[in-house]
């Protein structure tokens, strides 16, 4: 270790402002581009999710308005 | 060789094949980038030497030279993806110039950034209209005209067009900013790593810049896959494929990876 004490480390011996401020804002960087592909991709499959169930509800409806009579007819 | 490549151009069209084998390169290249960048993100705050005459403000060159690099990469990347696009059609090229413009930007201005921070102490000024970091906020400036000519032309395809010729004319930016410090003696200094010589610094300053140079294409490579596989489930979505998958792992917000 190139430091005494840790609170050397945080001192960076008068830079700490510069050297803390840049590493903070890598991890903000880093961090941001970990996560929005992840939550897209997330948000994505569960918006189509929903996009086909709300089809598949209306198919159903569809179906048991239209053909549902007449198949009543047809039977009785 | 020459089959194994064209048998790879040829997979490369199928955007369902892509999503997949993505999906297994992320898997490792995302846990190495990581480790690589908290490897040489500790190390070079903790056990690198102080510089001689920097002190520690120096060790802001293991944020902001990864970071200028990478800035760059991606640049080239979306460029060759540019020509790709163009005279082969791929569908891939255009999501991978598409996902890799904001990438690139926030690489841009988190080198600016480091490199504005670190010329306080070392400079004494914060921005200098140096040929360096002038070419670098133009590249900025350039991904941002990326991002905004997508947004701006309303047919994708055109659109896609157009992201690409931008990306290969803006390409001659690259060449400036690395020869800047050669052409004109200002401020910035110059390269950190040749191909042609060993470094000008002692191994345990330049290894942990390298694990950290590393790290930072590992992590860029995971992200761009990842965010180019959410692009194909949105444009493929009325395809066969894509709606089973959506109905076998859409459920559960959380579940689906």
């Amino acid at each position: 270790m190139s430091f005494d004490s840790f609170a050397e480390l945080l001192a960076m011996d008068g830079h700490a402002l510069y050297v803390w401020a840049s590493y903070g804002l890598a991890l903000l960087v880093l961090t941001a581009n970990a996560l929005v592909p992840v939550l897209y991709h997330r948000r994505l499959l569960h918006q189509q999710w929903q996009q086909q169930r709300r089809a598949q509800a209306r198919e159903a409806v569809d179906a048991a308005a239209g053909s549902g009579p007449q198949h009543a007819q047809e039977t009785s | 060789m020459w089959t194994w490549i064209k048998q790879l151009w040829h997979k490369l069209g199928s955007p369902r094949w892509f999503y997949d084998i993505a999906a297994s390169w992320i898997r490792w290249l995302l846990p190495i980038g990581i480790l690589c960048i908290v490897a040489g993100f500790v190390w070079g705050l903790a056990f690198a030497p102080p510089d001689y005459q920097q002190g520690n403000s120096f060790r802001i060159i293991y944020v902001h030279v990864p970071s200028a690099m990478l800035a760059q990469s991606i640049f080239i990347t979306m460029g060759i993806a540019g020509v790709i696009l163009l005279v082969w059609r791929m569908k891939l090229a255009d999501m991978v110039i598409k996902i890799a413009a904001p990438i690139g930007a926030s690489f841009t201005a988190l080198a600016l950034a480091s490199g504005a921070i670190w010329g306080v102490p070392t400079w004494g000024t914060w921005w200098v209209w140096d040929a360096r970091t002038t070419a670098m906020l133009v590249l900025l400036f350039l991904y941002f005209g990326v991002i905004a000519l997508r947004q701006a032309i309303a047919r994708e395809e055109t659109a896609g067009k157009a992201c690409a010729i931008l990306a290969i004319v803006g390409m001659i930016d690259i060449p400036i900013i690395k020869y800047s410090v050669n052409w004109w003696l200002t401020l910035h200094q110059g390269a950190t790593f040749r191909l042609t010589a060993a470094p000008a610094m002692p191994p345990e300053m330049w290894i942990p810049l390298l694990i950290t140079v590393i790290g930072f294409y590992a992590f860029f490579v995971a992200v761009l896959f990842q965010g180019v596989r959410g692009e194909i489930l949105r444009r493929e979505h009325r395809t066969r494929w894509v709606s089973e998958l959506v109905a076998q792992r859409g459920a559960l917000p959380g579940a689906a990876s």
